[in-house]
């Protein structure tokens, strides 16, 4: 089980994880390290992907059955992550071609854009969500399970 | 979980922010013309003609444009929801906002009574409706977070800045008793402590490590400073406590907030080496002097020259680094993001504003400030001082209309491509 007391806390502290791997990424690419950045990057994007899965089919469905709105918030959540999935591929491309400056390019919308879904996340669906997780008390676990078949994917 | 009013959207259209950014660099232009031609008046005192026609340039001008449009922007990551009817809102507000700066201008300047009551009426319309429709906007929110309480205030803040200022610009213009003029501290706090500080600090929250990437800054920190401050200011719009201590207290504040800000950029990784963060670094020094010279002159009035000083440093140090370094990261991200909403493969955020082009800027601007720091002793410094802030302005147009048209160009690179790969009669989506 969790040791997070709230879906906020849970989720929060998994994005901060993302974060610091992007961080090392980024330094690998400033020290012209392809190898390195590679390595990061691949941790960054496992951890990402798997967060996504996660929320898309464990805490968006519970979402939506509880709140009744199929077509609201998690529908422009998922329409954020389909963005980042993409800029994800095109951040893979160029580590592929051992292109550093296009990466370096690209990752700074893809900070930008996911600070931005993460906030809006931390700040409103997650805390909507702890409100109304008396209805499903087991949301958490199964969310924190989630999580880690994304992780260790990677 | 009730969750009406959430609409998530992800950004308004880019001409709203847009256009009032671009309104801004002629408002510094404008100030920079009062510098060259009337700079020995305007440095003789803070109250002269010149000076209170420049300040307000600077702040119902420049800095609310910039305001203005970032809070578009910025309401849907801060708050869930954009602004309703935003489209018409900007429209309308626009005009409001940049005639009743103009004519506040001219008033203060050229002594034009009716310019006093023009500007009045434009800014009571044009930021009641303001504040009112974001107020409504915002209230079935269920979003949390500094950001969004910081705003919320700032923007009461603004309301009193403005309601404050109008009616005492209504006794310039010798329609109410002269008695009003008395309030000039509590507009100066309201104006400069509750809405251009909380308001930068309620972006800070969310830029700084956006943008800078630090750390985020310590959640109650975050928290209590708006609250704080829109707590001093109450108490002593009340009478609560005396405006002497209350301005000693908001300058504590700010050099503190300033020196938190200091010490994330200093404890990140990387090194200020790109425009926008030597903009915030130079911003934040600049706030930290700010604030210790305004208790200063708290504890030791009368020094002249030191409150001119903290004027250039407010208006020049502060504020336009701190605005300029933004806007160079918000417009590119925005240009880039409505491409990349159609198209795969875009222009990257360095085309748009280049890095070179926002060094050079932040080399002028550097420049333009070590020549007007000393200009309150020597007021034949304004001139040069003027010219380099015109050229600042300048800069800055130039920059952002070089980003839009970036963004014209790449479209109508791909409408040409797209005609010319498409047979005559089938629809060519681009994509
Ligand atoms: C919204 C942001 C505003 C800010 C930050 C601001 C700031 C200031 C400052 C700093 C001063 C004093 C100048 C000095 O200390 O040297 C001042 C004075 C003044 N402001 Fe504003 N102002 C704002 C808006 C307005 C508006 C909208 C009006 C009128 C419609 C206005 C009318 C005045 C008047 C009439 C004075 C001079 C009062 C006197 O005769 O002593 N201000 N303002």
């Amino acid at each position: 089980m969790t040791a997070h007391q709230t879906i906020t806390a849970l989720m929060q502290s998994h994005h901060h994880q993302c974060d610091e791997h992007l961080r090392q990424a980024q330094a690998f690419a400033r020290a012209a390290d392809p190898g390195g950045c590679k390595h990061a990057f691949a941790r960054f994007r496992d951890d990402t992907l798997g967060h996504f899965a996660a929320e898309e089919d464990v805490l968006f469905p519970a979402f939506e059955q509880a709140s009744g709105m199929s077509h609201g918030p998690t529908q422009v959540m998922r329409g954020e992550h389909r963005q980042m999935r993409e800029l994800l591929e095109d951040l893979e491309a160029a580590l592929a071609d051992d292109d550093l400056d296009t990466w370096a390019e690209l990752v700074q919308p893809l900070e930008i854009l996911m600070q931005q879904h993460n906030l809006k996340e931390e700040n409103i669906l997650y805390p909507m969500c702890d409100r109304g997780v008396a209805l499903m008390p087991e949301l958490i676990g199964t969310l924190d399970e989630a999580l880690h078949v994304g992780a260790d994917h990677g | 979980m009730r969750g009406a009013g959430l609409s998530f959207e992800q950004a308004p259209p880019v001409s709203i922010p847009l256009r009032f950014f671009i309104a801004a660099p002629f408002f510094g232009m404008l100030a920079a013309l009062v510098l060259i031609v009337d700079g020995e008046r305007l440095f003789m005192s803070r109250w002269s003609a010149p000076a209170l026609t420049l300040t307000h340039l600077m702040t119902v001008g420049f800095m609310l444009q910039i305001m203005v449009g970032a809070l578009f922007q910025v309401l849907p990551v801060a708050g869930g929801s954009g602004v309703r009817g935003q489209g018409a809102l900007a429209l309308a507000l626009q005009p409001l906002l940049v005639g009743g700066a103009c004519a506040l201008a001219a008033a203060f300047m050229f002594d034009w009574s009716i310019g006093y009551s023009l500007s009045a009426a434009a800014f009571a319309t044009g930021i009641g409706v303001f504040v009112i429709t974001i107020f409504i906007s915002l209230w079935r929110s269920e979003a949390q977070g500094a950001t969004l309480t910081g705003l919320r205030i700032a923007l009461v803040a603004l309301a009193m800045t403005v309601a404050l200022g109008g009616l005492m610009a209504l006794a310039r213009a010798g329609l109410l008793d002269v008695a009003w003029l008395a309030h000039v501290g509590l507009h100066v706090a309201w104006g400069l402590a509750g809405w251009a500080l909380i308001l930068i600090a309620a972006v800070a929250w969310l830029v700084v490590p956006m943008f800078l990437q630090t750390n985020p800054y310590p959640q109650r920190f975050a928290r209590g400073f708006g609250v704080v401050i829109g707590a001093i200011l109450l108490a002593a719009t009340a009478g609560l406590i005396d405006v002497v201590l209350a301005t000693l207290l908001l300058a504590a504040a700010a050099a503190v907030f300033a020196a938190v800000t200091l010490e994330l950029l200093r404890r990140r990784q990387r090194a200020a080496n790109n425009a926008i963060g030597r903009f915030w670094m130079l911003g934040m020094l600049c706030l930290v002097v700010v604030g210790v010279l305004s208790m200063f002159e708290v504890l030791a009035p009368g020094h002249v020259e030191l409150a001119l000083l903290a004027g250039v440093l407010i208006l020049g140090g502060v504020a336009m680094s701190l605005l300029i370094g933004m806007l160079y990261k918000i417009v590119p991200f925005i240009l880039w993001l409505k491409l990349r909403n159609h198209y795969r493969k875009v222009p990257s955020m360095n085309q748009f504003i280049g890095e070179f082009a926002q060094a050079r800027h932040f080399w002028l601007h550097l420049a333009m400030l070590v020549v007007l720091v000393p200009a309150p002793w020597w007021s034949p410094l304004a001139v040069p001082g003027g010219i380099l802030m015109f050229v600042s302005s300048v800069l800055l147009l130039a920059n952002l209309v070089g980003a839009l048209r970036t963004l014209r160009s790449f479209k109508a690179g791909v409408t040409a491509a797209t005609l010319a790969a498409t047979p005559p009669n089938s629809a060519g989506e681009p994509q």
